[in-house]
This record gives structure tokens, sequence and C-alpha cells, in this order.
């Protein structure tokens, strides 16, 4: 290693250091059978990875438009992951069968 | 413009067609004929196909494609041949191109013009981007458009665009504008027929089988002598007159789903043994007098002989 790179090493070390260690996100699931989202509300902290993973036999979709997603149809056994960083509450539904709905509520 | 032909109000016909069964239309009131051989010489003759569902590999049809396929060659077969064909919509399962290549290789071999509709399938996974790439040329809006043929008038609405959450089929107030301007011209006697994939009328609030704004396209259509109302979405038959206004959901070539009420939710119903499935999906053979002429319509299951 050069010198001018042990410099910069040592610069970076305290920043290094003195970051917040990396909180392990949060890992949920919802499960989308005979037509529906299972739990239809669920409460997680910011951060949270949401996984919603469909187990009925037709396609479906989820669309939140609060965050702006719209996934693509997912198959059987197909699924949609997002984080849910900003408290709030998210309401969400199939973008193929809109009477399909449910709500995240994202709080500390 | 509103001539008064009216209601005659809920006539209270609302039937679970079986195989073969033939309506006619008249006064509001329908009558169970023998056969579609009753249609005079003066008519137009078409078929409806609903459904296709291409893609769809689970229980109870692991091979969609060869069910759409025998609905065609059905067509094929018939004496006297359609002029042309309408399918209301979900031809594929999951809107790939190679679903719609595959339906459209299919539909061609009966050597027959095809009018199209999406169904929410062909259009969830992209807002309807490749549908109307390939079916969208010379529409309006998101797809919707009119023809005439043989003195008939032919309106193809998309109620499968714009979902909203906790909504049901929507048309929307472009479209249905569009469809007051098309209509304004034409005679009361103008024999109409409607196609949407959604039900227009409802017919299962929990399941979605309902159009949320289909009452203001009802209102617009209600003074015509006769208007045929062709549906799909629900994959089974179900018909109800209401005055001049026959409505008429399809069989699906792909898989039953079942009745209202009868099962936790609309999904396929899985249980269906190979052996029975071809008796539970079907083609809608329709005849539309010239004039003021009654419709008829004939459902056929792919069991038929």
């Amino acid at each position: 290693m050069s010198a001018r790179n042990w410099i910069f090493a040592l610069a970076v070390l305290p920043l290094c250091i003195g970051a917040t260690p990396v909180r392990a996100a949060e890992t949920e699931t919802v499960t989308i059978d005979n037509f529906s989202f299972k739990p239809n509300v669920i409460t997680v902290k910011p951060g949270t990875h949401i996984i919603f993973k469909n187990q009925d036999d037709l396609p479906h979709t989820v669309v939140i438009p609060d965050m702006k997603v719209n996934s693509s149809m997912l198959d059987t056994d197909g699924s949609y992951e997002a984080d849910f960083e900003k408290p709030g509450e998210f309401k969400y539904f199939c973008g193929i069968h809109p009477m399909m709905t449910g709500k995240v509520i994202v709080a500390e | 413009m509103d001539r008064g032909i009216g209601r005659r109000g809920l006539l209270g016909c609302m039937a679970f067609a079986g195989a073969g069964v033939v309506w006619t239309v008249t006064g509001g009131v329908p009558r169970l004929l023998g056969s579609a051989e009753a249609a005079t010489a003066d008519r137009l003759h078409f078929v409806q196909i609903s459904d296709s569902h291409i893609g769809f590999d689970k229980d109870p049809n692991h091979d969609a494609t060869a069910t759409f396929q025998t609905a065609i060659d059905r067509i094929k077969d018939m004496k006297q041949q359609p002029a042309f064909l309408l399918h209301t919509g979900d031809i594929t399962h999951l809107s790939k191109p190679e679903e719609f290549d595959t339906a459209a290789q299919v539909a061609a071999s009966s050597g027959l013009q095809v009018h199209y509709i999406p169904g929410e399938h062909d259009w969830g996974g992209d807002n309807g981007a490749f549908y109307l790439e390939r079916y969208g040329k010379g529409t309006k809006g998101q797809g919707w458009y009119a023809f005439d043929q043989e003195g008939v008038h032919f309106v193809a609405l998309i109620n499968v665009a714009g979902f909203k959450a906790g909504g049901f089929g929507t048309l929307g107030a472009d479209q249905i504008a569009w469809l007051k301007d098309d209509l304004a011209g034409k005679s009361a006697s103008t024999p109409i027929v409607v196609m949407a994939h959604i039900p227009l009328w409802s017919i299962d609030e929990g399941w979605g089988w309902k159009t949320d704004d289909g009452d203001q396209a009802l209102a617009l259509l209600k003074r015509f002598g006769s208007v045929t109302v062709l549906n799909g979405h629900i994959h089974q038959v179900i018909q109800k007159v209401e005055g001049n206004v026959a409505f008429h959901t399809a069989y699906s070539t792909s898989f039953p789903q079942p009745a209202p009420g009868t099962a936790p939710s609309p999904g396929p119903m899985k249980s269906v043994q190979a052996d029975k499935l071809r008796s539970m999906l079907g083609i809608t053979d329709l005849v539309v007098k010239r004039g003021h002429g009654p419709a008829l319509l004939t459902d056929h299951t792919l069991a038929e002989a």
C-alpha cells in the first residue's frame, strides 16, 4: 500500500468506527390466497422488508399508490418485495382484482 | 334523444343456461327456441369466444392452448360459418408476448376476423401497453372502438383499465362520453351489440363481478330496441333480460369458475375431472336480425360433438 493510500485509510477509519451500526431489517410476509391479503392489516417498524407472496391459483398484483408501486403480475408462488421506510399508513390493492385491499401501518 | 322505448322493468329472467339452449328475446321476454337454425337468412351470424387464458397450466386445465384450439375447431366445423369472432378478453393469462402470439396463431386457424377487447389479465402486466401495441390501432382512448356490420352496430368497451382500490370494473368518464357521441346518431331500431370483459351489470360485488359505472353506459343504450351485452370474466353462462337489453356472460375456453356464493373465492374449479372439463367450457353462437329483430344466443360446450 502506498503512503498516499495509508493516509486515506487512516483518514476514513474514524468515520467507520463512529458510524451507527446497520440495524438488521425485519422481514414480514403477507400471503395472497383466496383473493385476499393475509394479514389484511399489518403493523411494522420503519425499515421493515415485506414480502407479498402469491399462494393463490390465479395471478395477482400489488399496487401501493403512496409509494408509486405497481408490481408486475405475480403468478402462483411469485412474490413482490418492498421496504417500508417511512412511518404512515399505506393502503394497497391488487391491480387486477381491485376489490382485494390491504393496509401496512408503519410505526415506531 | 331518448325516444322512450324504455324498460319494461326488471322482468325477472336470470337463468343459468345449459348447453345448446337458445333464447329469443321478444318484447323483453325471453322465449326458448329449439335451435339456432330458427334464424332467417336476413341475419348476421357471429361467435363469441372468451377467457382463453393462454399460458394457464394448472388444475383443472394443464393445456389452455389445446382447449382454445378445440373451441376454434368447433367453429370451423359449423355448417353455417360465422361472419367473424368476438373475443371478450383474458386472451392471455399473464400478458406475455408469447401468450399473445400463441392466441393469435390459434385464432387465425379459424380463417375468420377476430375483434378483441382486453381482460384484466391482458392489461395488468404493463398497464395495457403490449395489448394496445398489438390490438390498439385505430381505437380510441384506452382501446375502445365501434364498428358496423350488416346494419348491426358493435361497441367494444374497455372496463379493465383504471382500477381503483376497492372498486370494480371501470369505464371512466372519457369512455362514457365517447359512447354517448357514438350512439347519438343511431336510430333506435339499430341492433346494438356491446362487448365488455367484466359484466356491465352486477352479478357478485364480493367477487368484483360488476362495473362501477356500467349503469351510465346502460342508460345510454335503453332507447334502443335490441341490445345485446356480451361479457366474459366469470367463466360461466349467466343471462338476464331487462327491458330491451339481453345480458349474457360466456363460457371460458380455459377453466370454469364457481357460481356466485358457492365457493370461498372465484378461483378456478380445481377439482373438475379431466373427463368433465370440456362440458364446462364453451363458445356462444349469436344471430342478430337486421332491423328490429330478436337476438338469438346459443351456448355450446366443448364437449358437444
